[in-house]
Protein backbone atom coordinates (compact mmCIF):
# COMPACT_ATOMS: atom_id res chain seq x y z
CA UNK A 1 0.00 0.00 0.00
CA UNK A 2 1.32 3.87 -0.89
CA UNK A 3 1.89 5.86 1.99
CA UNK A 4 0.82 9.35 0.51
CA UNK A 5 0.65 12.18 2.99
CA UNK A 6 -2.16 14.73 3.39
CA UNK A 7 -5.96 14.68 2.67
CA UNK A 8 -6.42 11.78 0.20
CA UNK A 9 -10.54 11.17 -1.76
CA UNK A 10 -12.39 8.34 -1.50
CA UNK A 11 -15.85 7.35 -1.08
CA UNK A 12 -17.80 4.95 0.86
CA UNK A 13 -19.96 2.41 -0.61
CA UNK A 14 -22.71 3.38 1.66
CA UNK A 15 -23.13 6.11 -1.06
CA UNK A 16 -24.45 3.49 -3.25
CA UNK A 17 -26.97 2.12 -0.93
CA UNK A 18 -29.83 3.04 -3.39
CA UNK A 19 -28.13 1.04 -6.31
CA UNK A 20 -27.13 -1.55 -4.25
CA UNK A 21 -30.06 -2.41 -2.17
CA UNK A 22 -32.11 -1.98 -5.81
CA UNK A 23 -30.10 -5.20 -6.86
CA UNK A 24 -28.89 -2.93 -9.61
CA UNK A 25 -24.93 -3.20 -8.42
CA UNK A 26 -23.43 -5.88 -6.63
CA UNK A 27 -20.56 -5.43 -3.96
CA UNK A 28 -17.98 -6.37 -6.99
CA UNK A 29 -19.77 -4.54 -9.64
CA UNK A 30 -19.92 -1.39 -7.34
CA UNK A 31 -15.93 -1.50 -6.82
CA UNK A 32 -15.76 -2.03 -10.41
CA UNK A 33 -17.71 1.46 -11.17
CA UNK A 34 -16.15 3.33 -8.38
CA UNK A 35 -12.42 2.57 -10.45
CA UNK A 36 -14.05 3.58 -13.48
CA UNK A 37 -15.40 6.69 -12.63
CA UNK A 38 -11.91 7.27 -10.24
CA UNK A 39 -14.03 8.20 -7.15
CA UNK A 40 -11.52 6.66 -4.56
CA UNK A 41 -8.85 5.69 -4.45
CA UNK A 42 -9.62 5.46 -0.94
CA UNK A 43 -12.75 3.03 -0.71
CA UNK A 44 -14.83 2.48 3.02
CA UNK A 45 -17.05 -0.78 3.42
CA UNK A 46 -20.30 -1.10 6.04
CA UNK A 47 -19.41 -4.56 7.34
CA UNK A 48 -23.25 -5.46 7.80
CA UNK A 49 -24.29 -3.55 4.69
CA UNK A 50 -21.66 -5.24 1.78
CA UNK A 51 -20.82 -8.79 3.57
CA UNK A 52 -22.87 -11.08 3.98
CA UNK A 53 -22.32 -13.43 7.47
CA UNK A 54 -20.32 -10.54 8.50
CA UNK A 55 -18.80 -10.21 10.66
CA UNK A 56 -17.03 -13.89 10.11
CA UNK A 57 -15.44 -13.63 6.61
CA UNK A 58 -14.15 -16.70 4.88
CA UNK A 59 -10.49 -17.21 3.76
CA UNK A 60 -12.39 -16.92 -0.10
CA UNK A 61 -14.31 -14.11 0.42
CA UNK A 62 -11.18 -12.24 1.72
CA UNK A 63 -8.76 -13.08 -0.97
CA UNK A 64 -11.20 -12.26 -3.71
CA UNK A 65 -11.92 -8.83 -2.25
CA UNK A 66 -8.05 -7.89 -1.52
CA UNK A 67 -7.35 -9.13 -5.27
CA UNK A 68 -10.15 -7.36 -6.83
CA UNK A 69 -9.31 -3.98 -4.93
CA UNK A 70 -5.69 -4.31 -5.55
CA UNK A 71 -6.73 -5.20 -9.86
CA UNK A 72 -8.71 -2.07 -9.63
CA UNK A 73 -5.56 -0.11 -7.84
CA UNK A 74 -8.27 1.16 -5.31
CA UNK A 75 -7.15 1.00 -1.31
CA UNK A 76 -9.07 0.19 1.96
CA UNK A 77 -9.68 2.84 3.80
CA UNK A 78 -12.56 2.34 6.64
CA UNK A 79 -14.15 -0.76 7.56
CA UNK A 80 -17.41 0.46 9.51
CA UNK A 81 -17.94 -1.89 12.91
CA UNK A 82 -21.08 -1.27 14.73
CA UNK A 83 -22.04 -1.17 18.63
CA UNK A 84 -25.12 -3.29 18.36
CA UNK A 85 -25.54 -3.40 21.84
CA UNK A 86 -29.51 -3.51 21.59
CA UNK A 87 -29.40 -6.64 19.63
CA UNK A 88 -31.62 -7.90 22.61
CA UNK A 89 -33.70 -4.50 22.71
CA UNK A 90 -34.94 -5.55 26.23
CA UNK A 91 -31.21 -6.90 27.50
CA UNK A 92 -28.55 -4.47 26.36
CA UNK A 93 -25.21 -6.22 25.71
CA UNK A 94 -23.05 -6.55 28.67
CA UNK A 95 -19.39 -5.02 28.81
CA UNK A 96 -17.76 -9.00 27.70
CA UNK A 97 -20.45 -9.35 25.05
CA UNK A 98 -19.91 -6.01 23.87
CA UNK A 99 -16.09 -6.37 23.90
CA UNK A 100 -16.37 -9.49 21.93
CA UNK A 101 -18.57 -8.43 19.47
CA UNK A 102 -16.31 -5.60 18.27
CA UNK A 103 -13.32 -7.85 18.37
CA UNK A 104 -14.80 -10.31 15.87
CA UNK A 105 -15.09 -6.75 13.59
CA UNK A 106 -11.63 -5.99 14.44
CA UNK A 107 -10.51 -9.24 12.83
CA UNK A 108 -12.77 -9.03 9.95
CA UNK A 109 -11.32 -5.17 9.31
CA UNK A 110 -7.64 -6.02 9.43
CA UNK A 111 -8.59 -9.65 7.39
CA UNK A 112 -9.94 -7.88 4.53
CA UNK A 113 -6.83 -5.06 4.83
CA UNK A 114 -8.35 -1.88 6.06
CA UNK A 115 -5.97 0.08 8.11
CA UNK A 116 -9.21 1.88 10.28
CA UNK A 117 -12.70 0.67 11.59
CA UNK A 118 -15.25 3.29 12.57
CA UNK A 119 -16.61 2.52 15.83
CA UNK A 120 -19.57 3.83 17.55
CA UNK A 121 -20.39 5.72 20.93
CA UNK A 122 -22.59 2.67 21.92
CA UNK A 123 -19.43 0.75 22.48
CA UNK A 124 -18.51 2.94 25.45
CA UNK A 125 -14.43 3.78 26.45
CA UNK A 126 -13.56 1.49 28.54
CA UNK A 127 -14.84 -2.05 25.92
CA UNK A 128 -12.73 0.29 23.83
CA UNK A 129 -9.60 0.53 25.99
CA UNK A 130 -9.37 -2.74 26.59
CA UNK A 131 -9.43 -3.60 22.82
CA UNK A 132 -6.48 -1.33 22.32
CA UNK A 133 -3.96 -3.98 22.93
CA UNK A 134 -5.38 -6.13 19.60
CA UNK A 135 -5.54 -3.04 17.81
CA UNK A 136 -2.53 -2.24 17.88
CA UNK A 137 -1.66 -5.99 17.48
CA UNK A 138 -3.40 -6.09 14.29
CA UNK A 139 -2.63 -2.73 12.90
CA UNK A 140 -6.24 -1.40 12.86
CA UNK A 141 -6.53 2.41 14.38
CA UNK A 142 -10.09 2.68 16.13
CA UNK A 143 -11.71 5.62 15.11
CA UNK A 144 -15.08 7.21 16.79
CA UNK A 145 -17.63 9.02 14.74
CA UNK A 146 -18.43 11.89 15.64
CA UNK A 147 -21.53 12.20 14.21
CA UNK A 148 -24.42 15.06 14.63
CA UNK A 149 -25.70 15.85 17.35
CA UNK A 150 -22.19 15.12 18.98
CA UNK A 151 -19.14 17.63 18.29
CA UNK A 152 -15.82 17.73 19.64
CA UNK A 153 -16.87 19.12 23.00
CA UNK A 154 -20.12 17.49 23.80
CA UNK A 155 -19.98 15.43 27.12
CA UNK A 156 -20.01 11.85 25.02
CA UNK A 157 -17.31 13.03 23.44
CA UNK A 158 -15.31 14.21 26.31
CA UNK A 159 -15.48 10.88 27.91
CA UNK A 160 -13.16 9.48 25.10
CA UNK A 161 -11.43 12.37 24.62
CA UNK A 162 -10.13 11.57 28.48
CA UNK A 163 -9.76 8.02 28.17
CA UNK A 164 -7.39 8.73 24.84
CA UNK A 165 -5.45 11.20 27.06
CA UNK A 166 -4.56 8.66 29.06
CA UNK A 167 -3.65 6.02 26.92
CA UNK A 168 -1.68 7.90 24.12
CA UNK A 169 -2.48 5.62 21.26
CA UNK A 170 -1.96 6.22 17.92
CA UNK A 171 -4.04 3.56 17.36
CA UNK A 172 -6.88 5.41 18.99
CA UNK A 173 -8.80 8.39 17.13
CA UNK A 174 -11.96 10.39 15.58
CA UNK A 175 -13.48 10.25 12.57
CA UNK A 176 -15.29 13.70 11.76
CA UNK A 177 -18.77 12.96 10.40
CA UNK A 178 -19.81 16.87 8.32
CA UNK A 179 -23.10 16.68 8.99
CA UNK A 180 -21.95 17.67 12.48
CA UNK A 181 -20.33 21.01 10.62
CA UNK A 182 -23.36 22.05 8.82
CA UNK A 183 -25.04 25.56 8.83
CA UNK A 184 -28.94 24.45 8.49
CA UNK A 185 -31.01 21.37 7.37
CA UNK A 186 -30.38 19.86 3.78
CA UNK A 187 -33.06 21.22 1.34
CA UNK A 188 -32.71 17.62 0.44
CA UNK A 189 -35.17 16.92 3.61
CA UNK A 190 -37.27 20.32 3.50
CA UNK A 191 -37.84 19.44 0.36
CA UNK A 192 -38.87 15.93 1.06
CA UNK A 193 -41.28 16.86 3.55
CA UNK A 194 -42.91 18.74 1.53
CA UNK A 195 -43.14 16.24 -0.85
CA UNK A 196 -44.45 13.77 2.05
CA UNK A 197 -47.30 16.48 2.35
CA UNK A 198 -46.25 17.83 5.88
CA UNK A 199 -47.91 20.47 7.04
CA UNK A 200 -45.51 23.73 6.95
CA UNK A 201 -46.04 24.83 9.90
CA UNK A 202 -44.52 21.73 11.87
CA UNK A 203 -41.52 22.08 8.74
CA UNK A 204 -41.56 26.12 10.35
CA UNK A 205 -41.14 24.30 13.72
CA UNK A 206 -38.28 22.39 13.24
CA UNK A 207 -36.44 24.39 11.03
CA UNK A 208 -37.22 27.07 14.00
CA UNK A 209 -35.98 24.73 16.69
CA UNK A 210 -32.70 23.58 14.90
CA UNK A 211 -31.23 27.15 14.68
CA UNK A 212 -31.25 27.49 18.48
CA UNK A 213 -28.47 26.33 20.00
CA UNK A 214 -27.75 23.41 21.50
CA UNK A 215 -27.87 22.53 25.81
CA UNK A 216 -24.01 21.84 25.50
CA UNK A 217 -24.54 19.21 27.73
CA UNK A 218 -27.24 17.64 26.15
CA UNK A 219 -26.94 17.56 22.35
CA UNK A 220 -29.69 14.93 21.91
CA UNK A 221 -32.21 17.15 23.87
CA UNK A 222 -33.85 18.78 21.08
CA UNK A 223 -35.66 15.92 19.69
CA UNK A 224 -37.95 15.78 23.05
CA UNK A 225 -38.14 19.63 22.99
CA UNK A 226 -39.41 19.63 19.74
CA UNK A 227 -41.42 16.30 20.04
CA UNK A 228 -43.13 18.31 22.89
CA UNK A 229 -43.90 21.43 21.38
CA UNK A 230 -45.33 19.79 18.11
CA UNK A 231 -47.92 18.04 20.08
CA UNK A 232 -49.18 20.47 22.22
CA UNK A 233 -49.42 22.38 18.77
CA UNK A 234 -51.52 19.52 17.71
CA UNK A 235 -49.43 17.72 14.63
CA UNK A 236 -50.20 14.07 14.30
CA UNK A 237 -47.82 11.87 15.85
CA UNK A 238 -46.52 10.20 12.80
CA UNK A 239 -45.76 13.85 10.97
CA UNK A 240 -43.93 14.69 14.24
CA UNK A 241 -41.75 11.41 14.09
CA UNK A 242 -41.07 11.78 10.34
CA UNK A 243 -39.08 15.04 11.59
CA UNK A 244 -36.64 13.26 14.34
CA UNK A 245 -34.13 12.55 11.49
CA UNK A 246 -33.31 16.04 10.98
CA UNK A 247 -31.79 16.60 14.23
CA UNK A 248 -29.20 13.11 14.16
CA UNK A 249 -28.20 13.89 10.93
CA UNK A 250 -27.42 17.50 10.90
CA UNK A 251 -25.86 20.19 13.95
CA UNK A 252 -24.17 23.51 13.71
CA UNK A 253 -20.35 23.69 14.77
CA UNK A 254 -17.77 26.01 13.81
CA UNK A 255 -15.74 24.04 11.40
CA UNK A 256 -12.41 25.04 13.03
CA UNK A 257 -13.51 23.37 15.97
CA UNK A 258 -11.97 20.42 14.27
CA UNK A 259 -8.92 21.81 15.02
CA UNK A 260 -8.84 20.70 18.53
CA UNK A 261 -8.94 17.17 17.63
CA UNK A 262 -6.69 17.50 14.58
CA UNK A 263 -3.73 15.33 14.94
CA UNK A 264 -5.86 12.53 16.47
CA UNK A 265 -8.27 12.35 13.35
CA UNK A 266 -7.75 8.93 11.59
CA UNK A 267 -10.20 8.87 8.85
CA UNK A 268 -13.51 11.28 8.06
CA UNK A 269 -17.05 11.13 6.50
CA UNK A 270 -17.30 13.66 4.48
CA UNK A 271 -21.50 14.17 4.47
CA UNK A 272 -23.10 15.66 1.77
CA UNK A 273 -26.94 15.77 0.84
CA UNK A 274 -27.61 17.97 -1.92
CA UNK A 275 -26.22 20.91 -4.14
CA UNK A 276 -26.77 24.61 -4.82
CA UNK A 277 -27.10 26.05 -8.48
CA UNK A 278 -23.17 26.61 -7.84
CA UNK A 279 -21.93 23.11 -7.29
CA UNK A 280 -21.77 23.69 -3.28
CA UNK A 281 -23.69 22.02 -0.86
CA UNK A 282 -26.78 23.36 0.10
CA UNK A 283 -26.30 23.14 4.26
CA UNK A 284 -22.48 22.04 4.53
CA UNK A 285 -19.52 24.68 4.21
CA UNK A 286 -17.55 22.62 2.25
CA UNK A 287 -15.48 25.89 1.39
CA UNK A 288 -15.26 26.57 5.21
CA UNK A 289 -14.49 22.86 6.06
CA UNK A 290 -11.60 21.44 3.74
CA UNK A 291 -9.24 24.33 4.69
CA UNK A 292 -9.45 23.43 8.19
CA UNK A 293 -7.82 20.23 7.41
CA UNK A 294 -5.48 21.48 4.95
CA UNK A 295 -4.35 23.74 7.71
CA UNK A 296 -4.53 20.92 10.41
CA UNK A 297 -2.44 19.00 8.24
CA UNK A 298 -4.49 16.44 8.18
CA UNK A 299 -3.05 12.80 6.45
CA UNK A 300 -5.37 10.55 5.30
CA UNK A 301 -8.32 9.61 3.73
CA UNK A 302 -11.83 11.63 3.40
CA UNK A 303 -15.29 9.01 2.10
CA UNK A 304 -17.61 11.03 -0.25
CA UNK A 305 -20.80 10.20 1.97
CA UNK A 306 -24.23 10.71 0.53
CA UNK A 307 -27.17 9.58 2.33
CA UNK A 308 -29.82 10.07 -0.54
CA UNK A 309 -31.51 7.22 0.47
CA UNK A 310 -33.44 8.79 3.06
CA UNK A 311 -35.06 11.06 0.94
CA UNK A 312 -34.98 9.89 -2.67
CA UNK A 313 -34.70 6.88 -5.00
CA UNK A 314 -31.67 8.70 -7.24
CA UNK A 315 -28.90 6.87 -8.21
CA UNK A 316 -25.43 7.86 -6.01
CA UNK A 317 -22.71 7.76 -8.33
CA UNK A 318 -23.61 11.11 -10.15
CA UNK A 319 -23.90 12.78 -6.57
CA UNK A 320 -20.40 11.25 -5.53
CA UNK A 321 -18.54 12.87 -8.63
CA UNK A 322 -20.35 15.87 -7.95
CA UNK A 323 -18.88 16.06 -4.69
CA UNK A 324 -15.31 15.05 -5.74
CA UNK A 325 -15.47 17.52 -8.13
CA UNK A 326 -16.35 20.20 -5.70
CA UNK A 327 -14.21 19.22 -3.17
CA UNK A 328 -11.21 18.93 -5.72
CA UNK A 329 -12.13 22.67 -6.85
CA UNK A 330 -11.44 23.66 -2.74
CA UNK A 331 -8.52 21.64 -2.79
CA UNK A 332 -7.09 23.40 -5.79
CA UNK A 333 -7.10 19.83 -7.45
CA UNK A 334 -9.54 20.24 -10.60
CA UNK B 1 -35.96 5.58 -0.57
CA UNK B 2 -37.05 2.44 1.91
CA UNK B 3 -40.49 3.50 2.22
CA UNK B 4 -41.02 2.02 -1.55
CA UNK B 5 -38.64 -0.96 -1.07
CA UNK B 6 -40.58 -2.42 1.35
CA UNK B 7 -43.08 -4.48 -0.99
CA UNK B 8 -41.18 -5.92 -4.27
CA UNK B 9 -42.73 -5.01 -7.35
CA UNK B 10 -44.20 -8.62 -8.85
CA UNK B 11 -44.33 -9.61 -4.93
CA UNK B 12 -47.38 -10.83 -4.57
CA UNK B 13 -48.36 -14.34 -5.15
CA UNK B 14 -51.06 -16.84 -5.01
CA UNK B 15 -50.51 -19.38 -2.64
CA UNK B 16 -52.38 -22.62 -2.31
CA UNK B 17 -53.86 -21.56 1.43
CA UNK B 18 -53.80 -17.80 0.50
CA UNK B 19 -51.15 -15.14 -0.69
CA UNK B 20 -47.54 -14.61 0.06
CA UNK B 21 -45.46 -11.29 -0.55
CA UNK B 22 -42.06 -10.74 -1.34
CA UNK B 23 -41.08 -8.09 1.23
CA UNK B 24 -37.58 -6.08 1.94
CA UNK B 25 -35.91 -5.01 4.65
CA UNK B 26 -36.71 -1.13 4.74
CA UNK B 27 -32.89 -0.34 6.54
CA UNK B 28 -29.28 0.17 5.12
CA UNK B 29 -27.64 -2.36 6.66
CA UNK B 30 -28.29 -6.01 8.15
CA UNK B 31 -30.44 -6.32 11.37
CA UNK B 32 -31.06 -9.62 13.42
CA UNK B 33 -34.73 -10.34 13.64
CA UNK B 34 -34.73 -9.31 17.11
CA UNK B 35 -34.93 -5.96 16.29
CA UNK B 36 -37.73 -6.26 13.22
CA UNK B 37 -41.43 -6.10 13.20
CA UNK B 38 -44.56 -6.55 10.65
CA UNK B 39 -46.60 -3.67 12.29
CA UNK B 40 -49.26 -4.29 9.60
CA UNK B 41 -50.13 -5.80 6.55
CA UNK B 42 -53.60 -4.95 4.67
CA UNK B 43 -55.24 -6.00 1.41
CA UNK B 44 -57.59 -3.96 -0.32
CA UNK B 45 -58.09 -1.83 3.10
CA UNK B 46 -58.74 -4.84 5.00
CA UNK B 47 -55.84 -5.88 7.98
CA UNK B 48 -55.04 -8.80 7.83
CA UNK B 49 -54.83 -10.92 11.48
CA UNK B 50 -51.00 -11.14 12.69
CA UNK B 51 -51.90 -15.25 13.15
CA UNK B 52 -53.06 -15.30 9.77
CA UNK B 53 -49.40 -14.75 8.85
CA UNK B 54 -46.53 -16.55 8.96
CA UNK B 55 -42.56 -14.80 8.01
CA UNK B 56 -40.27 -16.76 6.31
CA UNK B 57 -36.79 -16.23 6.08
CA UNK B 58 -33.17 -17.91 5.85
CA UNK B 59 -35.53 -21.04 4.89
CA UNK B 60 -36.94 -20.75 8.15
CA UNK B 61 -40.58 -19.98 9.35
CA UNK B 62 -41.83 -18.03 12.35
CA UNK B 63 -44.96 -16.65 13.76
CA UNK B 64 -44.77 -12.72 13.92
CA UNK B 65 -45.06 -12.81 17.87
CA UNK B 66 -41.79 -14.87 17.27
CA UNK B 67 -39.30 -12.44 15.93
CA UNK B 68 -38.48 -10.69 18.91
CA UNK B 69 -37.04 -13.72 20.14
CA UNK B 70 -34.26 -14.34 17.34
CA UNK B 71 -31.25 -12.17 18.04
CA UNK B 72 -29.25 -14.95 16.30
CA UNK B 73 -31.15 -14.79 12.54
CA UNK B 74 -29.44 -12.17 10.73
CA UNK B 75 -31.46 -10.42 7.50
CA UNK B 76 -29.26 -9.90 5.04
CA UNK B 77 -29.98 -6.15 3.75
CA UNK B 78 -30.25 -7.94 -0.11
CA UNK B 79 -32.59 -10.32 0.79
CA UNK B 80 -36.14 -11.12 0.56
CA UNK B 81 -38.43 -12.50 3.43
CA UNK B 82 -41.44 -13.46 2.51
CA UNK B 83 -44.90 -13.38 4.65
CA UNK B 84 -47.15 -16.49 3.73
CA UNK B 85 -50.88 -15.30 4.37
CA UNK B 86 -53.59 -18.12 5.22
CA UNK B 87 -56.89 -17.87 4.76
CA UNK B 88 -57.62 -14.75 2.36
CA UNK B 89 -57.55 -16.39 -1.04
CA UNK B 90 -56.59 -14.09 -4.08
CA UNK B 91 -57.07 -15.05 -7.99
CA UNK B 92 -54.49 -15.31 -10.01
CA UNK B 93 -54.31 -11.64 -12.48
CA UNK B 94 -56.47 -9.91 -10.00
CA UNK B 95 -55.56 -6.41 -9.18
CA UNK B 96 -54.88 -5.56 -5.01
CA UNK B 97 -54.01 -2.59 -3.18
CA UNK B 98 -51.82 -3.97 -0.07
CA UNK B 99 -49.54 -2.05 2.40
CA UNK B 100 -46.72 -3.55 4.42
CA UNK B 101 -45.70 -1.55 7.24
CA UNK B 102 -42.28 -2.91 9.04
CA UNK B 103 -41.03 -1.30 12.23
CA UNK B 104 -37.32 -1.44 13.01
CA UNK B 105 -35.19 -0.76 16.17
CA UNK B 106 -31.80 -0.04 14.84
CA UNK B 107 -29.67 -1.71 17.92
CA UNK B 108 -27.25 0.76 17.77
CA UNK B 109 -29.32 4.02 18.24
CA UNK B 110 -31.05 3.80 21.73
CA UNK B 111 -34.50 4.46 21.64
CA UNK B 112 -35.16 4.94 17.91
CA UNK B 113 -37.95 2.62 16.77
CA UNK B 114 -38.71 3.54 12.61
CA UNK B 115 -41.83 2.32 11.12
CA UNK B 116 -41.98 2.30 7.12
CA UNK B 117 -44.91 2.12 5.70
CA UNK B 118 -45.48 1.08 1.96
CA UNK B 119 -48.16 0.84 -0.57
CA UNK B 120 -48.50 -0.75 -3.81
CA UNK B 121 -50.96 -1.84 -5.85
CA UNK B 122 -49.78 -5.34 -7.58
CA UNK B 123 -51.17 -8.13 -9.76
CA UNK B 124 -51.24 -11.63 -8.40
CA UNK B 125 -48.80 -13.54 -10.05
Amino acid sequence: MSKQNGLRLGCTLFSFTNEYHGRQYSLDQLLERVAELNLGPGVEVVGFQSIRGFPAISDEFAGRFRNLMAKLGLEQSCLDIQADSLIRPDKPMTPEESFAYHEAQIHAAAKLGFPVARYQFLAGPDVIRRLLPLAERLEVKLGLEIHAPEKVNSPNVQMYREMYGQVNSPYLGFIPDFGSTAWRISPAFINYFRKLGLPERLIAIVQQLWMQDDDPKNPHGKIQIFEAKAREAGFRPEDIAECFIVFGLFSRQEPRAWLEIMPQVVHIHSKFYHFDENGSESAIPYEKILPVFVEGGYSGFMSSEWEGHFFCDDPGFPMVEAHQALCKRILGRA
Amino acid sequence: MFVTRVISDGGLRWSKTGFDLDIRLPWYRSLPLSTVSIAELKIDGQSIAPDAIQFELNGKTFALDELSRHPEEWWFVLDSAYLHVSGTTLQPGTQHKVTATVGIKPPYIPGFYRLTECTKQLAVV
